[in-house]
């Protein structure tokens, strides 16, 4: 099968953006700036046909190339790559979930610490992207606005009469930016307050995103929050916004966490106690289910219910538990039902000696 | 499948009806705009009708949404690369930089959605309602209504309100 690929040197670093160190990623768990660009006089990737999108892929490929940041990572069309490979770059977050259809055209060139990419012909010619562990929104803008500099120097950039950036879709027109963070909010979860945060957040123009909603659930109690148009505001004024956002439903997290514990400690530590007790000793466990009760054991880690464990290092098992990294790991493709039952193992395995090993290493 | 009609990006799972003297009004919303907007089902078996029936109106008003103005916005079509509002409403995506002036009835490019308020505390949104009398009576009358669930009565009696409140507030509107 796919025993070696392209993008193998990425894997087996460690996911960057989601290393401890951060005090603050105790809540905000990663940041992201995103920014989108086309070039003038084309059609966008949506209207353009194969030929015309390899040819936005080899311009900004010669743009790339001219980009110390980038030179020395990964640059790739997603259709040299097998579905598992494109799949494990959208686990990663270095392409958008889109791109794993891995259509003629679309690519990807990614820094080799792979904490930043430039998405191609991905519903806008260009996306370049930022990632960063904690709510450190500056530094991910600060890298991101690196590579448009860049890039820009390269490429001409469509715009409308007012000088604003035109994008496939219209709340992106403006600026092109999307800047988000990454929330694990059990507390508000867990105490019913959610929906207010959710409509809170709306009201002052941020939209609050399930990150792994199915079927109306909400699994794993990640949030993403980010701006909803690029339209008004300039960029740092966005980011400074978001960040103060972030900070105050950072603190109704908190106090739903303290409430949760003085009002209802048996239903907290109950939830802790039965994820432990599932992830240390089940034989099969599902993605949904591993990602519900890592969430608890995370909140009971914060709530230093455990000495050995530490939030970070139950973040990065989230990403090794996914399906494509534990394919990866595996060697081969497989179905669900094996996944499970590879997936509970690793979890036993890392539960018996967390100190053992890192399991965000290689795959 | 078509996005929402909000966001013009995730699907539009929840559709919303509403007829008043036989005019009927559609909304085609995302969860997540609909949990925004308190357009969710949840509001429909809780106490917050009212509000439901307001946020539902404002949208509607809004969003200028009925069928005749739905073919007229489907039938639209961009001359440089062919892109039709029916097929924009369906995805959300844009084909080229000329969708913008060719498309633009389809995402309201002339609505303020590029706004972001200034930040404040994070607190519900409140509304600036039953500043007169009159409108405070009609406010209750518009309660009862809904308790007894007449809700196309109801639904007259917000519109009545709304007119209300917008002709106070263009008064008092200071150039």
């Amino acid at each position: 099968m796919d025993a070696s690929s392209p993008i193998d040197p990425l894997l087996e670093r460690p996911v960057r953006w989601l290393q401890p160190g951060a005090s603050d990623s105790r809540i905000a768990i990663s940041s992201r700036v995103r920014l989108a660009r086309n070039l003038a006089g084309q059609l966008f990737p949506l209207r353009a046909s194969p030929p015309l999108r390899r040819a936005v892929l080899a311009r900004v490929s010669e743009a790339v190339s001219a980009l110390p940041a980038l030179n020395d990572g990964i640059g790739i069309e997603m259709a040299d790559l097998d579905e598992l490979h494109r799949r494990l770059l959208a686990e990663r977050r270095m392409v958008g979930a889109g791109m794993v259809a891995g259509e003629p055209g679309t690519g990807v060139f990614i820094s080799r610490a792979g904490d930043s990419s430039v998405m191609v012909n991905h519903e806008d010619h260009v996306r370049i992207q930022a990632l960063t562990p904690g709510c450190r929104l500056a530094a991910a803008w600060k890298t991101a606005r690196r590579l448009d500099e860049g890039l820009a120097e390269g490429l001409e950039y469509a715009r409308g009469d007012d000088t604003r950036l035109l994008t496939a879709r219209p709340r992106d027109a403006g600026s092109g930016l999307r800047a988000s963070v990454l929330l694990h909010l059990p507390g508000l979860c867990l105490g019913g307050q959610i929906a207010g945060v959710v409509r809170a957040a709306g009201s002052v123009g941020f939209e609050v995103d399930n990150l792994l909603q199915r079927e109306g659930a909400d699994h794993g109690k990640l949030f993403q929050i980010a701006n909803r148009t690029a339209g008004a505001a300039s960029e740092e004024e966005t980011i400074e916004r978001l960040g103060a956002v972030v900070e105050q439903i950072a603190e109704h997290e908190e106090n739903a966490r303290k409430l949760l514990l003085d009002r209802e400690p048996n239903r907290v530590f109950d939830l802790v106690g039965r994820a432990y007790g599932v992830l240390r000793y089940a034989y099969r466990i599902g993605y949904d289910e591993a990602l519900d009760r890592l969430s608890a054991l995370r909140l009971g880690a914060e709530l230093s219910m455990f000495s050995n464990l530490d939030g970070p290092a139950i973040t990065r098992l989230v990403m090794a538990v996914s399906p494509a990294h534990l394919q990866k790991r595996l060697g081969r493709r497989t179905g669900d039902e094996e996944l499970a039952g590879i997936r509970a193992r690793l979890l036993r395995q890392w539960l018996r000696d967390p100190e053992a090993g890192d399991p965000g290493g290689e795959p | 499948m078509r996005v929402c009609d909000l966001c013009h990006e995730k699907p539009a799972t929840i559709h919303v009806q509403e007829s008043v003297h036989g005019r009927e009004r559609t909304l085609h919303v995302c969860p997540t705009c609909a949990a925004r907007e308190k357009l969710t089902p949840k509001a429909l078996d809780s106490l917050s009708l009212t509000e439901f029936l307001y946020s539902f109106a404002d949208l509607a008003a809004e969003l200028g949404e009925d069928s005749e103005r739905d073919a007229e916005l489907d039938a639209l079509e961009c001359p440089t690369c062919g892109l039709t509002g029916a097929q924009f409403r369906e995805h959300g995506l844009l084909g080229c930089p000329s969708c913008y002036a060719a498309l633009a009835p389809c995402f309201g490019a002339d609505r303020p959605t590029g706004g972001l308020p200034l930040p404040g505390p994070l607190a519900p949104p409140e509304r600036d309602a039953e500043a007169r009398r009159g409108l405070r009576d009609l406010q209750d009358e518009l309660d009862r209504a809904v308790e007894a669930e007449n809700y196309e009565r109801a639904a007259i009696l917000r519109d009545e309100i709304q007119e209300l409140q917008q002709s106070a507030t263009s008064e008092n509107e200071v150039d």
